[in-house]
């Protein structure tokens, strides 16, 4: 179990780094490789979670002087976390093949998606700050490259800004953690369970997560990602980048300390800012990776409220919220990947009545679209329905009332979004348009499947979500 | 041993001169390398027990001035390896002008290694004029206009510098009666602000200019980026990496901590000074349109952080300023001799004119993100483990005012950073560009190892602060 | 009977469905084949299941959310919505034929079948959510198949109804947090503070807007012209409306306790009088056979909501009735329109006439189900409306007044509706129009019959659908003739005014089309009329320029945001690197003075501290 483990983000971690020297004898192994090294990591995961359900996770910790210390430990918001990010990982990069069959800089690309999963694992499973902290400007250091991929001056430009705001964050973190250290005299988490956190400490760790989560007012390196290749950005909004601040927001203020009772104030408040602001920006953009990027700010929102509400059926909802997310956002990029792929444009404006000509793609970003809205049956249903409960059942029935204003934004920009590429009728500038890739279409219509499956079949997620809550102990009211 | 430090240098400088000019020509580079090479493994080893027997056997002149004990391994492991990194960019011009350069090197080499190794003032003083007056020829030596400034400029600061230190030498002379360091220490531990309160202040304040003109802290920075920036290649590569760490920072962390201790005065003025210069060397840098002068705003920011941490003293600090005297050694030398491939390969090194090269430069364009990564503080990098003990520190001692500056401007780094590497190596080429090729073997082989170097001591620092625990250093 | 047989409404529609979907395109007659048979089995199913009692309890979500189903009294109106989707099916293996989307028609039809069935069905708040809110994708594909070309009236449907639905998540869970319990046979909250009354209006918002009544009405008329006539007659029956007013009815029975004559139920009333006679005013004047009925798929929810507003035994039990006569009537209606439509080419009232002979069993069940619908006995209507009215007089005169007039135009509409298509000469181009085909003609015939056995024979449907509903509450029976001879004499009158009016209109403008011209034509109606149709009271519209100016603010603020990163804060730093990069002048004396000014510093920090 230890050497999963260590296997679980040393295998995508280092493998990344071969991956451009394999390439010098096949580019086909290259890209094999590439998924197999994700796929790894997914099963790596998955052989982790009888042992975290049992109640007793692998651990693996190694004690230094002064309070640091290497350690791991894969308990059951751990594995969650690693199984749907490594999963949505292996499926956009079968998607990446054909993708980015044509463009330059392959090596980079592979190199750095293959490092930003593997970074995304050790993240999950560290218990200590300071090597979150460092798996944290890993994944930042490989988005920064790949927003910038096509080394347009206008990519290289907003990719330094992607950089600049999160690891902005992320250093004002690591002074929130300092603090944290200086109380606790220890950077290991397993040292600090349930300590009582100063609100200093909390504000500045909040800067870090929203930054990194794209809250408001940390959100508009975002929305300027979106010139990265599609499945790139599919991967920041659904897999790993932002997952990583609600991720590392439920391992500090739930799973780990205590904090006082006015953040479970504030956090929603700043949330339902930021939900309501992005969708009304998602309603005007024109740009359609724009769009969806408001909306995974504005989706964001939801599982930021879901897990600082403090309570169960909140933080169940967020974490849920969190898988359901990762499978439709994810979906959806892909399929605007394809639109992209196929038409050469983003703007809606000059889109249309792609329905025909692009059917399955249609059906998949509708599926994926109705999920993001929270229409059953989907997954999304039930997300985002016990993140509102949560809200009400937490006495604030006021914030519930403002994310539910927001679901009927998310509704009325995804329709938007869909109405304008794919109904209607199509302009005439765009001829000869097909259905995208086979690979590609498949991939994105699985991600739609697995956000069916996934409300469909609820009744697991949720019970794999109440043990991890289980786990939690006393920390929760 | 010590000696050893000083001798094979020297020994090195007349192998170089022998009459057949175009023979050493030849070889110049190879021996230098090779010296430097040797020095560095001697180093590394100086402080295990197997050089014990040696020491004791071959008492050589001369060797009870001299001491080495880790801190001073680890200056000279640096000196080594900056200069190898300084040798391989290599210097152009006739064969007599390569010798005679080379052998400049080596005369600077041999003079910082003396600064880390003797244990009194006045031989402080006289290495400390070695290694300054083979810089001044150093900048100068391809007689450019700019060139003759910057070291011109450099010659009139390190005047003032050199002023101070010998008043504040002549100080101290007269109040301890000796320029032993562990003399000094043990009168101002007797005298505990007796009598001499007034004489020590003022050589204190004299310590700090002096030192502070020479490590390039602001702001007594002024001659910095035009030297800097205007020397040639190589020299730029140890001025930078190397020579203001040894003749500014190393010494202010040896003397207020070994020598002055106890002062708080003096401590906070080269905190004050130490946050002051990290911020201007950061804004400073960002309004540079030369890839050289931004990385030399870059040096005086990263001065600043050892400034700072050697000001406030404490063992975390402390540790944290010796390690990043040696990754802004591996980093900046890293990043200078990447601008020198540069220059090679285009003939620039304005910002304006440049773009896009890593398509065509892939090694040094590589290498280069993970010196900026390292300069900026950013893990994986071991530039992160040092700005983090450093923050640390000053956390851990309620300094909040200099820890938010010392956060905040690491982002105002990143800033720079990211744009000269934006307008260097990424983004698209730029036109005129077409034709460039990869630089040299000797400059990537050097970057490489550089950035190799940055890189597993940033993965294994932890390893690293395991065994120094284990070994009692922590 | 297994517990397990519960789910069989849900699965066995779900299981047709998702067979029709993966059978390839081609085999149109083996997805018809399938979409029948599985409509015919859940029928048989619903028959088979009809008065027993049934629940189904497993573990789902947590947190007090289970799959809870639970078959009473009830909930067997899913034999309703079973009946209908048969119907339709059958009806639209003619009809759909060469529209297109056929295997989308029949999946999405049986999918709902299965969604509302699960509604009905479910006995915990948030499962019924499930199924409630599974609707709205299916309305939105159900839409956009339906027609050609009725993507944007598929939009405004689901934006609409997933308004109503997000106020009924938010009931839902606040009725949960103040119940603590989301199954709902243990809910029963008096509407004493705040929250709960919040929760209440919520959660009636969810029904009624589900239910189509204003304000969120306005897709329906659209829906009407764009889409097909074999899913409007599908709507009313299967889809929306029985269940907005079904989970109404519940509300007021069992979730909360509503009081007769409280703010809530005024509240209702209200609610439902405006929809009434505001929708029945539009119908008036339709001009088109499926968007005049479209309006008064609107206008007879008012009723509904009326009824049930009250609170009172008598209103509710007539609520019910009236839900079930107008899903038999309104379903055959659009039944007929739907006939005329494939038979002719068009639903144009302009062009249409004289049908009457030429489509005898059409025009047969015309005349059942507009008699229904104008409440003229012995038809259903006519009782299901008394008992309404006689709930809004014993609530307030002003109601039953409202109540009055709104089927006043009914019977004025529906005549002009029927002399127009049915009566006069046929005009040329409609000579040779023939009846349709027996699979158009029998859905018809079928709800006409029992328009007019569930008049006659007021007994079955109330003794024993309706009333059993209720339990305890029931002091005596509704069915048989109307208790008092008061209301129905005003009935007759309003109907002798009808047809009077009839008359008049017919005289003056010279043809049945034009009947109710004067009305619309009078003078300050006209111009509220002409603001209508353009239009302009569609509070979709409204809301949505609203939204989209709230949009601009907020994209404002988000620029702002981004400004002060992108402006502010690189503007500041590039001024104070600026400011540095000017002083560096490239002059010794001026380090020299900086090394000086540096050498102050010092002296004032040492000898200002030490000293």
């Amino acid at each position: 179990m230890e050497e999963l483990l260590l296997l679980v983000f040393l295998i995508p971690i280092i493998g990344s780094f071969l991956l451009p020297l394999v390439a010098k004898f096949s580019e086909t192994l290259r890209n094999v490789l590439s998924l197999v090294f994700v796929l790894s990591a997914f099963a790596c995961s998955a052989a982790l979670v009888p042992s975290a359900m049992a109640g007793n996770p692998a651990s693996v910790h190694f004690w230094l002087p002064m309070g640091f210390s290497f350690g791991f430990s894969a308990d059951g918001l751990a594995v969650f976390m690693a199984l749907i990010a490594s999963f949505v990982g292996a499926i956009i990069v079968i998607y990446s093949f054909t993708y980015i069959e044509h463009s330059d800089h392959k090596n980079v690309y592979y190199l750095m998606v293959t490092l930003f999963i593997g970074a995304m694992m050790g993240l999950v499973y560290s218990t200590n700050l300071i090597f979150i902290y460092i798996f944290w400007e890993i994944s930042a250091i490989s988005c920064w490259q790949l927003i910038g991929y096509y080394r347009e001056p206008e990519h290289v430009l907003r990719a330094d800004k992607a950089f600049l705001m999160t690891v902005f964050g992320a250093l004002v973190m690591l002074a929130g953690f300092v603090l944290v250290y200086q109380q606790t005299g220890t950077f290991d988490i397993t040292e600090m369970q349930g300590a009582e956190l100063g609100n200093a400490a909390v504000l500045l760790i909040l800067v870090g997560l929203l930054s990194k989560s794209a809250t408001l007012p940390l959100h508009t390196w975002l929305p300027d990602a979106g010139v990265a290749p599609s499945p790139v950005t599919s991967l920041l909004h659904a897999a790993v980048l932002v997952k990583i601040g609600v991720y590392a927001f439920a391992r500090f203020f739930i799973f780990s300390f205590n904090v006082d009772p006015m953040w479970h104030k504030v956090v929603p408040i700043v949330a339902a800012c930021s939900a309501i602001v992005s969708a009304g920006a998602a309603m005007v953009e024109y740009d359609i990776k724009r769009i969806i990027a408001y909306s995974t700010i504005s989706q964001i929102a939801f599982i930021f409220l879901g897990l600082s509400i403090n309570n169960k059926i909140g933080v169940a909802g967020g974490l849920l919220y969190i898988m359901m997310h990762s499978l439709a956002k994810g979906g959806l990029f892909l399929c605007a990947g394809v639109v992209e792929h196929s038409t050469h444009t983003k703007d809606i404006r000059q889109l249309g009545g792609l329905i025909r000509t692009m059917p399955v793609t249609a059906v998949a970003f509708l599926i994926c679209a109705f999920s993001i809205m929270g229409l059953p049956p989907l997954g999304g249903f039930f997300s985002k329905y016990m993140v509102v409960s949560g809200a009400v059942f937490a006495d604030s029935p006021w914030i519930a009332t403002v994310f539910i204003f927001g679901t009927l934004m998310t509704i009325i920009y995804l329709m938007r979004v869909f109405n304008a590429v794919f109904l209607g009728t199509s302009p005439a500038k765009i001829v000869d348009i097909h259905e995208g890739s086979r690979s590609m279409v498949a991939s994105a219509l699985s991600l739609a499947v697995f956000s069916l499956i996934g409300g469909l079949l609820i009744y697991y997620p949720s019970e794999f979500v109440q043990t991890v809550i289980a786990q939690i102990g006393g920390l929760l009211s | 041993m010590p000696v050893l430090f000083l001798m094979v240098p020297l020994c090195g400088i007349f192998l170089l001169n022998l009459p057949k000019r175009s023979i050493a020509a030849k070889f110049a580079s190879w021996l230098v390398g090779l010296i430097c090479v040797l020095l560095g493994v001697l180093a590394a080893t100086s402080q295990m027990a197997c050089w014990k027997p040696f020491n004791e056997a071959f008492v050589l002149p001369f060797s009870d001035l001299l001491s080495v004990d880790w801190f001073s391994a680890v200056m000279l492991f640096t000196i080594a390896m900056v200069t190898t990194a300084a040798n391989a960019v290599g210097f152009d011009g006739e064969d007599r002008k390569k010798v005679l350069a080379r052998s400049l090197l080596l005369i600077c080499l041999t003079g910082m290694n003396g600064i880390v190794m003797v244990r009194d003032l006045m031989s402080v003083y006289v290495f400390l004029e070695i290694t300054a007056v083979s810089c001044f020829v150093l900048i100068a030596i391809d007689q450019k206009i700019e060139a003759l400034g910057g070291a011109f400029k450099y010659y009139i600061l390190s005047g003032v510098a050199t002023f101070a230190i010998l008043i504040a030498n002549a100080f101290v002379f007269m109040n301890v009666g000796s320029l032993q360091f562990a003399d000094i220490q043990a009168a101002l531990a007797d005298a505990a602000a007796g009598d001499g309160a007034l004489d020590l202040k003022i050589s204190l304040v004299l310590f700090v200019i002096g030192l502070c003109v020479k490590a390039g802290v602001a702001p007594f920075h002024g001659w910095l980026p035009d030297a800097h920036a205007s020397a040639p290649s190589a020299v730029s590569v140890l001025l930078s990496g190397v020579v203001i760490k040894v003749a500014g920072a190393y010494l202010i962390l040896r003397l207020a901590n070994e020598v002055f201790v106890e002062q708080p005065a003096a401590r906070l003025a080269l905190m004050v000074l130490g946050a002051f210069s990290i911020a201007v060397g950061a804004f400073g840098a960002i309004a540079q349109h030369d890839m050289k002068r931004v990385l030399a705003f870059s040096s005086v920011s990263q001065m600043g952080y050892i400034v700072l941490a050697a000001g406030l003293g404490s063992t975390l600090a402390l540790m944290g300023a010796v390690v990043h005297i040696v990754n802004h050694a591996m980093f900046k030398s890293l990043l200078f001799v990447n601008a020198a491939a540069v220059k090679e390969q285009t003939g620039t090194t304005e910002l304006d004119e440049l773009g896009g090269l890593t398509e065509r430069m892939p090694m040094t364009g590589w290498t280069s993100v993970v010196g900026l990564l390292s300069a900026a503080g950013l893990p994986p990098t071991s530039g992160f483990w040092s700005k983090l003990l450093i923050i640390m520190a000053l956390f851990m001692a309620d300094r909040w005012v200099f820890a938010i500056i010392a956060l905040g401007m690491s982002i105002v780094t990143l800033g720079y950073l990211l744009m000269l590497q934006r307008n260097v190596f990424f983004g698209k080429l730029h036109a005129g560009l077409e034709e460039l090729r990869e630089a040299r073997k000797s400059l990537t082989i050097t970057a490489l190892a550089l950035a190799t170097l940055t890189s597993v001591v940033g993965l294994a620092f932890p390893v690293l602060f395991y065994l120094l625990s284990q070994m009692g250093y922590v | 009977m297994s517990e397990w047989m519960i789910l069989l409404p849900i699965l066995v529609p779900a299981a047709g469905a998702g067979v029709v979907f993966l059978l390839p395109k081609q085999l149109t007659a083996i997805q018809q084949a399938v979409a029948m048979l599985t409509a015919a089995a859940g029928l048989a199913i619903t028959i088979l299941l009809f008065g027993r009692e049934l629940t189904f309890t497993k573990n789902w979500v947590g947190f007090g959310i289970y799959f809870d189903l639970r078959l009473y009294s009830f909930s067997a109106m899913i034999l309703i919505v079973a009946a209908f989707a048969f119907l339709t099916v059958l009806y639209a293996s003619v009809y759909m034929k060469d529209r297109g989307f056929s295997r989308s028609f029949y999946g999405f039809v049986l999918l709902a079948t299965s969604f509302v069935s699960g509604a009905m069905l479910a006995n915990n708040l948030v499962l019924m959510l499930f199924f409630w809110e599974g609707l709205l994708g299916i309305l939105f594909a159900l839409v956009y198949t339906g027609g050609r070309e009725a993507s944007q009236t598929a939009i405004k449907a689901l934006v609409i109804n997933g308004c109503a639905d997000l106020c009924l998540i938010l009931g839902v869970c606040i009725t949960g947090w103040q119940a603590a319990t989301f199954t709902m046979d243990q809910i029963s909250l008096p509407l004493m503070n705040y929250w709960t009354t919040f929760g209440f209006v919520m959660m009636m918002i969810g029904a009624i807007g589900k239910a189509g009544s204003m304000p969120f009405h306005s897709w329906i008329p659209d829906a009407a012209t764009d889409t097909n006539a074999a899913f409007m007659a599908f709507l009313p029956a299967a889809l929306d409306k029985i269940l907005g007013i079904y989970f109404l009815a519940r509300m007021t029975l069992d979730l909360f306790v509503v009081i007769p004559g409280s703010k809530m139920s005024h509240t209702m009333m209200i609610i439902g009088c405006i929809t009434i006679i505001f929708a029945v005013l539009m119908a008036l004047i339709q001009k088109d056979y499926r968007k005049l009925l479209g309006y008064h798929a609107v206008s007879q929810v008012g009723y509904m909501i009326l009824g049930i507003g009250t609170a009172l035994t008598v209103g509710i039990v007539g609520g019910l009735f009236h839900m079930v006569n107008n899903a038999l009537y309104k379903g055959c209606l659009f039944f007929t329109a739907g006939s005329v439509e494939m038979q002719t080419g068009t639903t144009d009232l302009k062009v249409l006439g004289g049908l009457g002979r030429k489509m005898p069993v059409t025009f047969a069940g015309f005349m059942v189900a507009a008699l229904s619908i104008t409440g003229v006995p012995p038809f259903n209507g006519f009782f299901s409306k008394e008992l309404i009215f006689d709930a809004a007089l014993q609530s307030n005169v002003i109601y039953f007044v409202i109540a009055a007039a709104g089927a006043f135009c009914t019977a004025a509409s529906f005549l002009k509706l029927g002399h127009t298509v049915y009566f006069g000469e046929a005009p040329r181009n409609l000579r040779d129009t023939r009846e349709a085909p027996w699979p158009i003609l029998v859905p018809i015939v079928v709800l006409a019959f029992a328009c007019a056995l569930f008049g006659a024979y007021n007994v079955l449907p109330l003794q024993y659908l309706i009333e059993p509903i209720l339990g305890e509450r029931l002091h005596h029976t509704y069915s048989g003739l109307p208790h008092s001879w008061l209301l129905p004499a005003i009935s007759a009158v309003i109907l002798v005014l009808a047809v009077l009016n009839h008359r008049y209109g017919v005289k003056k403008s010279g043809k049945p089309v034009g009947a109710v011209d004067h009305i619309h034509h009078a003078r300050p109606l006209r111009s509220l009329y002409d603001y209508a149709e353009a239009g302009s009271f569609d509070p979709y519209k409204g809301v949505s320029s609203m939204l989209e100016s709230l949009a601009i603010i907020l994209m404002g603020i988000d620029r702002l945001i981004d400004w002060v990163y992108t402006g502010f804060a690189t503007g500041i730093a590039t001024l104070v690197a600026d400011g540095i990069g000017r002083v560096h002048i490239g002059k010794h004396w001026m380090y020299v003075l900086w090394t000086l000014a540096g050498a102050v510093v010092v002296i004032a920090i040492v000898f200002g501290i030490g000293g």
